[in-house]
């Protein structure tokens, strides 16, 4: 069976077991739950840190209303943050590549944030269909225009966050491959592509942490829209 | 595109959704903080100089 550049995003199964159900369930022994120890361990206390410091910075737009959803917004960085991180190391697999996942996380959040906005105060909300001093006769083909883009939202979401991860990798492994192939051709040209491996890396790193944040921020702002 | 075989979806939309909801919020709720989450009050205090009397 010949292997493409896409084989390492497939499902893999290792005796039996999906990888992709130990990719989930492992990554939280490294967030241990903390006991009621006055001051806890180094780590603890900066995850500690860092999770009061996101959701105070996430929940400062949100009126007192949205504040319910800080526990959600809270896991659901971490639980994004550490998949992409974990997933770059090498032999890891990334469950956020599957499209699988983020449109499973997308969808339901995204609904749920136009049902509160439309049960509680649905004028509010239907009024975000229309922006603020359009001219009369563009109104229907605006409205028209925002509702399509209300609902390309949850397939925005999920999909960007499995492009980027996704994009991200296969090239990783393409650089790797040209890397190793050229070391015994070109000694030289393959020493610059370790050096662009290794900033690819990096760059990689950032794009795994921004795509969480960025996806637990849209949320945050169409949940400020709705409630 | 291996990701678009629909036959593990379900599942795997069970699976992260299980994890999400049992085990992430009770270590995220463990946490816990000195100080109660507060609206940041918009008036200053007036405070009064004082001299240091016994110089």
């Amino acid at each position: 069976m010949t292997l493409s550049f896409f084989d390492q995003f497939s499902s893999p199964m290792f005796l039996g077991i999906p990888l992709m159900a130990l990719a989930i369930m492992l990554p939280w022994i490294m967030f241990p739950t903390p006991s009621s120890r006055w001051i806890n361990n180094r780590m603890l206390t900066l995850q500690n840190w860092f999770i009061n410091l996101f959701t105070k910075q996430l929940l400062l737009p949100l009126n007192t209303a949205g504040h319910k959803w800080a526990l959600i917004f809270a896991s659901l960085m971490i639980f994004l943050i550490s998949l992409n991180m974990l997933g770059l190391l090498p032999y890891t697999f990334t469950p956020t590549t599957q499209l699988s996942l983020n449109m499973g996380l997308a969808v339901p959040l995204w609904l749920a944030t136009v049902i509160i906005g439309m049960r509680n105060q649905p004028t509010h909300s239907l009024g975000h269909l229309l922006p603020e001093g359009t001219p009369v006769p563009l109104i229907p083909v605006l409205i028209i225009i925002e509702t399509i883009s209300l609902f390309i939202r949850p397939i925005a979401l999920g999909v960007r966050l499995t492009a980027n991860l996704t994009a991200g990798h296969l090239l990783i492994q393409l650089i790797a491959t040209a890397a190793f192939v050229l070391m015994p051709l070109m000694p030289t040209i393959a020493l610059l592509t370790t050096v662009l491996l290794f900033l690819l890396t990096l760059l990689e790193v950032a794009v795994a942490m921004i795509q969480a944040y960025v996806f637990v921020l849209l949320l945050s702002l169409y949940l400020q829209e709705n409630v | 595109m291996p990701q678009l075989n629909p036959s593990p979806w379900l599942m795997i939309l069970l699976f992260t959704w299980l994890i999400f909801i049992t085990i992430i919020p009770p270590k995220v709720m463990a946490h816990k903080y000195p100080n109660e989450p507060n609206v940041l009050s918009t008036k200053t205090l007036e405070t009064t100089p004082w001299n240091w009397q016994w110089h």
